[in-house]
């Protein structure tokens, strides 16, 4: 999501059928007010916690329970951020929008249903040039 | 035709104003409906037609009408349409869809399939939208890769594993022999699955728990071998070891030792536990967000565990202290705070250690840990530290910056919730000192309730005393130097109703004694700047009222009785009706209106629950509704005083006046009038213009026995009842059968006969064992002939502690007929 609150990516791990894009509106809301030096990562919202981090102008967002381990959650999110970078050469917003199909290849091998399954970057890198090359 | 992908974002882009920015994407959405209509389109097209969709989706829009089309499009053979097919269907379709049912042959073919991406595409749909029915058509497709060779695949299947045994426990039986050689398995993407496999299958099928609890040492043991191994390049993150692994494998421990039922026999391995956290927390350093996070996860698992090494406790507290003020790091302070707040239940002197630290977080600039500090503070508040940490919080909320109204509205209720708690308090005056700094500074947050809470403080306090003077002139000289706080009008104008003859007693700030007409002019003056106020004109109308027998100078009660006089013609009705009733009185001899005039009996003080400002996990409440709900139960309290300042217009005979006025008392300052909703009350009022205020009597008392009327009560069970619904010839009935012991009561069966005329329909009961002091209900249905009275014949058995006891009794205590 960009500091406009447009969506540039989102993936949604559990039924939120109802009103998500009610949902994005909310949360940017919230995450663009907050005060980057001085708050922290983390704001609670509805019945989840956001972590969110933001690099230039985009944030990243992750929705977790209340009982998760926010810090990991930010290292994850600084992880696929780490992996983004490496995967577009120096990634930039442009980047995201006109390959949002590829970024989800890289969410996919990096989460399943919500779950972290692979925490290795060369790992993922390694996968994902691969499967490039059998298109 | 149709353009690129690429074109399409660009023009989308490119638009200018939302309505062309909406005309592009709806001409784009028609072109693709038009394309999938026709069947001989290349796969190229349908490629770029499902990309638009998706483009579409994250743009918000409506992309039902694809899914068919996706799933078409991964049935093709080849890898660039599975691809993007799945991945299509991963995001437009979820759970609940019925097209799911096309999807079973295709993830079928391809979790077979030879290449491990298209195994790992069908993996990954599988586990995103997993419906009970795919988990079970598919579970022996999954099983078959999860015991494969390949980790790639393996680490996905036993995330899929978890997903399937949650949305279908009975396959629990299929995936627990695997959970051995997943463990076994030196890949910490398998390792992390088999984590996620365990926890779930943990979870929903207690059956299989003791036989996991028995990997217990295989778990510590992976730990300890993480922890000892030389960093892997691959997956440490700046040099701390795979901090995800290392919290997975935590996570999973605090599963098994949280579970209180498994004591027994995970109690063996507490001391193993107690030295792999030991190691944990002090292999990892919190300043890098990973190295954090593991501890974290380790501190949260000391303190969820009963029966640890009270040593590993104390070590957990200090690592959190010094989280908290280690330094500027809000993240870590934010996480130190909330798991502090969730262990001051149990350790409440270990975090009372850290009492300075906790009251510096309350000037830190986050709001969440400004809440959480605050709400910290309240937590470990006793009588040692209530003096100190009082001032600081009101010090708190007298500082400008804060002025969230959330914030203000949570720290008074806490605070004078606090000041009913006579155990915590150090002395009176300091009691009554507190709350008049409370008001004076915050009287705009003073809601009624709050103010019926203070006002029930005062009339508790013996009349003889001379505190009560005291404090009853402290509030006065407040209120009359600052007229704009709600709050504090409200309790100033029903103090000196209530205890003018005090206030003449006593003087003002510059020794200027309060006369007569001081206190009629306050009053007046009060009214006519706050004249669209209405509960506030309520409160003065009453003490106006209540003044005039409490003074002397005729011309001061001549003003008073002018200003109530004034209001007969007010526009609001209800206070139009108090005014009427009001001057009615004025003019009655003085012997019947001492009578109702007379100082008010002090109500009992009803012990609060704390309210809670941040959600807590064992309470999954958001920050919005727990405010929410204060404000919700004040609107209803406000109605039930409405009631009360009622009071006077419903009792122009005196003798019936005792028992109401104490029954609506206490409606008033216990807030427990659930029933007194809007409407009601607004009727009343409505009926008391029409009828005759008898009729308002007789309806009173109805309210506040909102929990029913009781039948029956021994020293073991109560049984009341409560009249629903009642229409021509039927009425609803709410049975209510409340155990009063300490133990379970089980068996319950309950057997209503009616008379003749009657047919009975009864429920079934809502539970046949009630917990210890719980409540069950049962609903009974009436339907017999018009206006005939409600009898009821009832015997009840149960069994408590093992012996059967039976009762029987007849209720016909409805005043209401069908």
């Amino acid at each position: 999501m960009n500091r406009q609150g447009k969506v540039r990516f989102a993936k949604w791990y559990s039924d939120y059928s109802v009103k998500k894009y009610r949902l994005n509106v909310d949360v940017h809301k919230l995450i663009s007010s907050r005060d980057q030096k001085h708050q922290s990562n983390f704001v609670e919202f509805q019945n989840n916690k956001l972590v969110y981090k933001r690099y230039a102008g985009l944030y990243f967002i992750a929705g977790i329970d209340l009982a998760d381990n926010e810090l990991i959650y930010l290292s994850s999110i600084h992880l696929l951020v780490e992996i983004l970078d490496a995967y577009f050469e120096n990634v930039c917003e442009l980047d995201l929008v006109f390959n949002f199909h590829k970024i989800y290849a890289v969410l996919d091998e990096m989460f399943l249903a919500g779950e972290i399954q692979e925490t290795s970057k060369d790992l993922i890198l390694k996968r994902l040039e691969y499967i490039d090359s059998l298109e | 035709m149709t353009t690129s992908l690429r074109s399409f974002i660009k023009s989308v882009r490119a638009s200018k104003t939302i309505a062309d920015e909406r005309s592009i994407i709806k001409r784009e959405s028609a072109l693709i409906r038009t394309s999938f209509k026709d069947t001989a389109i290349t796969h190229q097209v349908r490629r770029v037609n499902i990309q638009k969709l998706l483009y579409l989706y994250i743009l918000g829009e409506k992309t039902h009408f694809g899914q068919i089309e996706c799933i078409k499009l991964l049935a093709s053979p080849n890898f660039i349409d599975k691809r993007l097919g799945y991945l299509a269907t991963m995001l437009i379709l979820d759970e609940n869809q019925e097209v799911l049912t096309l999807l079973t042959n295709s993830l079928n073919n391809d979790l077979n399939h030879p290449n491990q991406f298209i195994v790992s595409l069908a993996l990954a749909t599988f586990g995103n939208i997993a419906s009970p029915e795919l988990a079970r058509d598919l579970y022996t497709d999954v099983e078959k890769v999860i015991s494969c060779n390949n980790n790639y695949l393996k680490k996905k299947a036993a995330i899929v594993a978890s997903k399937i045994v949650e949305k279908e426990p009975d396959l629990s039986e299929i995936f627990i022999s695997q959970v051995d050689q997943l463990l076994n398995s030196h890949d910490h993407g398998v390792l992390i699955g088999a984590t996620k496999l365990i926890r779930s299958l943990y979870t929903v099928s207690p059956e299989f728990r003791q036989e996991l609890i028995s990997k217990i040492p295989k778990i510590i043991e992976l730990l300890k071998s993480l922890l000892s191994s030389n960093l892997n390049q691959d997956y440490d993150l700046v040099n701390i070891h795979d901090p995800f692994l290392q919290i997975a494998l935590i996570r999973t421990l605090r599963t098994f030792f949280t579970d209180d039922e498994q004591y027994q026999s995970t109690s063996k391995y507490n001391e193993q536990l107690n030295d792999i956290l030991t190691i944990v927390v002090s292999n990892n350093d919190f300043s890098k967000n990973a190295g954090g996070s593991v501890i974290h996860e380790a501190v949260k698992t000391i303190f969820s565990i009963q029966n640890l090494d009270p040593a590993l406790k104390v070590l957990g507290i200090n690592t959190l202290g010094e989280l908290l003020s280690a330094k500027k790091e809000n993240n870590n302070r934010y996480i130190a705070l909330n798991t502090l707040l969730s262990v001051v239940e149990i350790e409440p002197l270990a975090v009372q250690r850290h009492r300075s630290t906790i009251v510096a977080c309350l000037s830190d600039l986050d709001i969440s840990i400004k809440r959480r500090a605050l709400e910290l503070s309240f937590a470990i508040l006793d009588n040692s530290n209530i003096r100190i940490l009082i001032k600081e919080i009101l010090n708190f909320l007298e500082d400008p910056i804060n002025n969230d109204k959330d914030l203000k509205l949570y720290i008074t209720t806490n605070i004078v919730n606090i000041l009913e708690r006579s155990e915590l308090i150090p002395n009176e005056k300091w009691k009554f000192d507190t709350l008049a700094r409370l008001v004076k500074s915050n009287g705009d947050f003073i809601t009624q309730s709050i103010s019926s809470q203070i006002l029930g403080l005062i009339i508790n306090i013996p009349n003889s005393d001379e505190l009560k003077t005291y404090t009853v002139n402290k509030l006065f000289k407040l209120g009359y130097e600052d007229y704009n706080q709600n709050g504090l009008n409200l309790i100033v104008s029903w103090l000196v109703g209530e205890y003018g003859d005090l206030l003449l007693k006593s003087k003002l700030q510059d020794e200027t004694a309060i006369t007569d007409d001081m206190l009629s002019d306050y009053l007046i003056s009060l009214a006519n700047l706050q004249n669209d106020n209405n509960t506030l004109i309520s409160y003065i109308l009453t003490s106006s009222l209540k003044l005039s027998g409490r003074i002397s100078s005729s011309s001061s009660k001549n003003k008073l009785k002018n200003f109530i006089e004034s209001k007969t013609k007010s526009v609001d009705l209800g206070i139009q009706i108090k005014a009427v009733s009001y001057s009615v009185i004025f003019n009655e001899p003085d012997h019947i209106k001492k009578g109702l005039l007379d100082k008010m009996p002090p109500p009992p003080i009803k012990v609060k629950d704390t309210i809670t400002l941040t959600n807590r996990i064992s309470k999954p409440l958001t920050t919005g509704t727990s405010i929410n709900s204060t404000h919700s139960n004040n609107g209803k309290t406000s109605k039930t005083e409405d009631l009360l300042l009622d009071l006077m217009d419903d009792e122009p005979i005196p003798n019936q006046k005792s028992s109401n006025e104490v029954d609506l008392l206490n409606d008033i300052f216990n807030n427990n009038g659930p029933q007194a909703t809007g409407g009601k009350s607004s009727s009343n009022d409505i009926l008391g213009l029409f009828d005759s205020p008898a009729q308002l009597q007789q309806q009173q008392p109805n309210k506040s026995t909102s929990l029913g009327i009781e039948a029956l009560k021994t020293d073991k069970v109560k049984v009341s009842f409560t009249l629903k619904q009642v229409e021509s010839g039927s009425a609803l009935i709410e049975t209510q059968i409340s155990n009063l012991t300490s133990s379970k009561i089980s068996n319950l069966q309950l057997l209503i006969a009616v008379p003749k005329t009657q047919k009975l329909t009864m429920s079934s009961i809502s539970n046949p064992i009630i917990d210890e002091f719980g409540i069950v209900t049962q609903d009974l249905k009436i339907v017999g002939s018009k206006s005939s009275k409600i009898k009821l014949r009832v015997k009840f058995e149960f069994d408590i502690n093992g012996v059967k006891q039976t009762e029987q009794f007849d209720f016909g205590k409805f005043k209401e007929t069908l």
